[in-house]
């Protein structure tokens, strides 16, 4: 365990030879994705234990409360900052919400249906669920990326193997951990960022050691696959919109 | 069963010495097999507790089509088609449960349905095994590598290690995203570097050139199937 600290506070503080010793290591994509769980458990456990304070009393109210805000405000809800540049005339807005009304009273219809297993089963379900669901999706887009990353890294003269990327990029979750105190107004916010830019500059290290590439080549391998989605993303679009002209 | 499970949790973190190991044990491929059947049968059996879990938490489907039909039919919309046009109700209420059957299908559980997982589970992993482990095969031997068919087959079936993310799926709802995809897919490159011994570049290429085969493949018979069904509806 102490090994393990010992590791998460060098590379925190950015100590190279943390990195270097890291990725040398024989379990060095273990030990990542141990210490990236361990902070995503950490982190995500407050929120989950918080559901399930509130198991049984809230979740239909919650539910009512979700549709009635929906309804107040469909455009909003439905478009989130974009309806900001969107403008719908007043009566299509209220056709809209006529529309949406019958929806509200369903949901509660929803709500008091019968099921096999009691409802606190469900919730208690659920909320593991999304717990689980939430720390797998985010190992996923980390691993895609730092896959990505090291097929860029490679292309510029990178010299890293998918054991040792996966593992020493894992470190990024380090000041992740601040995310704990994300419930404090403000402040916690505050920290998630301050956590979002230190992570990114241990991923910057991290790419740079394990690769041997200097930091002007290391952003550009971080930032190509960024660019190449965006690439796609917009021929794609052009594509379908091609498509659509000729259809 | 235990020595299984410690060579597929090597394998996991990409390391090239299980992978070397079932390269170089008597019997690659039947080792590589029981592997596959064992982790396969894990997870269908976590599969279909999570699908029974699921179908405990889940309302009637009947009760939910029948507050979803009565709530299109509350809408203005509904009510001036349905004065407007001759037999609206009856063509729309078919339609609804057409489309509901083919929805509930996929979203609501039933007991049945969960435990066969415990046997589509295992079959569809040995197809994908065998799929892939000939495609993977063709382009490693293509791009110069040195394994036989059985030793491919046996390394490429340590490959479906991180198929052990999905017993996650005891959970009901629990999605992987791209996890397991990306896990799997650097499984097999390491497992065809280490194989068939050949360099980065041509283990990256030989990996992901079945990817590129089978989606062209699914993309060819999905344009099929479109067709016919539009061409069913439309008929």
């Amino acid at each position: 365990m102490n090994e393990w600290l010992k590791l998460a506070r060098d590379a925190a503080f950015l100590k190279t030879d943390a990195f270097t010793d890291h990725a040398e290591h024989e379990d060095v994509m273990k030990r990542g994705i141990l210490i990236f769980l361990a902070i995503a458990l950490l982190v995500g456990l407050i929120p989950l234990f918080s559901d399930f304070a509130g198991v049984i009393p809230s979740i239909a109210a919650a539910r009512q409360a979700q549709v009635e805000a929906f309804l107040s405000d469909p455009i909003g809800s439905l478009l989130g900052p974009a309806a900001a540049f969107v403008e719908i005339p007043p009566d299509v807005q209220q056709g809209i919400i006529e529309n949406m009304k019958p929806w509200a009273d369903t949901v509660a219809r929803f709500n008091s249906l019968l099921m096999p297993f009691p409802r606190f089963i469900k919730v208690i379900l659920e909320s593991l669920g999304d717990f689980t669901s939430t720390i797998l999706k985010g190992m996923g887009s980390w691993m895609l990326y730092a896959v990505l990353v090291l097929l860029f890294a490679k292309w510029l003269g990178g010299k890293a193997n998918i054991q040792t990327m996966l593992g020493t990029t894992a470190l990024f979750m380090v000041p992740h951990i601040l995310n704990v105190l994300a419930f404090i107004p403000i402040m916690g916010p505050l920290l998630g960022l301050a956590a979002a830019i230190w992570g990114l500059v241990i991923y910057v290290k991290a790419v740079s050691i394990v690769n041997e590439l200097p930091t002007g080549k290391t952003i550009l391998a971080m930032i190509l696959p960024i660019l190449a989605g965006i690439v796609l993303v917009i021929v794609l679009n052009l594509l379908i919109a091609a498509l659509s002209a000729a259809g | 069963m235990k020595e299984s499970f410690v060579i597929a949790w090597n394998a996991l973190f990409l390391k090239a010495a299980p992978y070397h190991q079932l390269r170089d044990s008597e019997k690659p491929f039947l080792d590589g097999l029981k592997l596959l059947l064992i982790i396969a049968a894990a997870v269908g059996i976590a599969r279909a507790v999570g699908g029974i879990l699921n179908w405990g938490i889940s309302p009637s489907p009947d009760d939910v089509r029948e507050i979803i039909q009565e709530t299109i039919k509350e809408q203005g919309w509904y009510a001036e088609s349905s004065g407007a046009v001759e037999d609206y109700d009856s063509v729309f209420n078919e339609q609804f449960d057409m489309i509901f059957t083919g929805i509930s299908m996929i979203t609501f559980s039933t007991v049945g349905g969960s435990l066969l997982n415990v046997i589509t589970t295992p079959v569809t992993a040995l197809l994908v095994w065998l799929g892939w482990g000939l495609l993977g095969h063709l382009f490693a031997r293509i791009f110069g590598g040195d394994a036989s068919f059985k030793q491919t087959y046996g390394v490429t079936a340590l490959a479906i290690s991180p198929m052990l993310i999905n017993l996650t799926a005891l959970i009901p709802g629990v999605q992987v995203g791209w996890l397991v995809f990306i896990w799997t897919m650097s499984c097999r490159y390491v497992a065809i570097k280490s194989g068939h011994h050949i360099k980065w570049g041509r283990a990256l290429t030989a990996t992901l050139l079945p990817y590129v085969v089978i989606g062209l493949l699914m993309a060819v018979a999905g344009g099929v199937g479109m067709a016919v069904f539009i061409q069913g509806v439309s008929s």
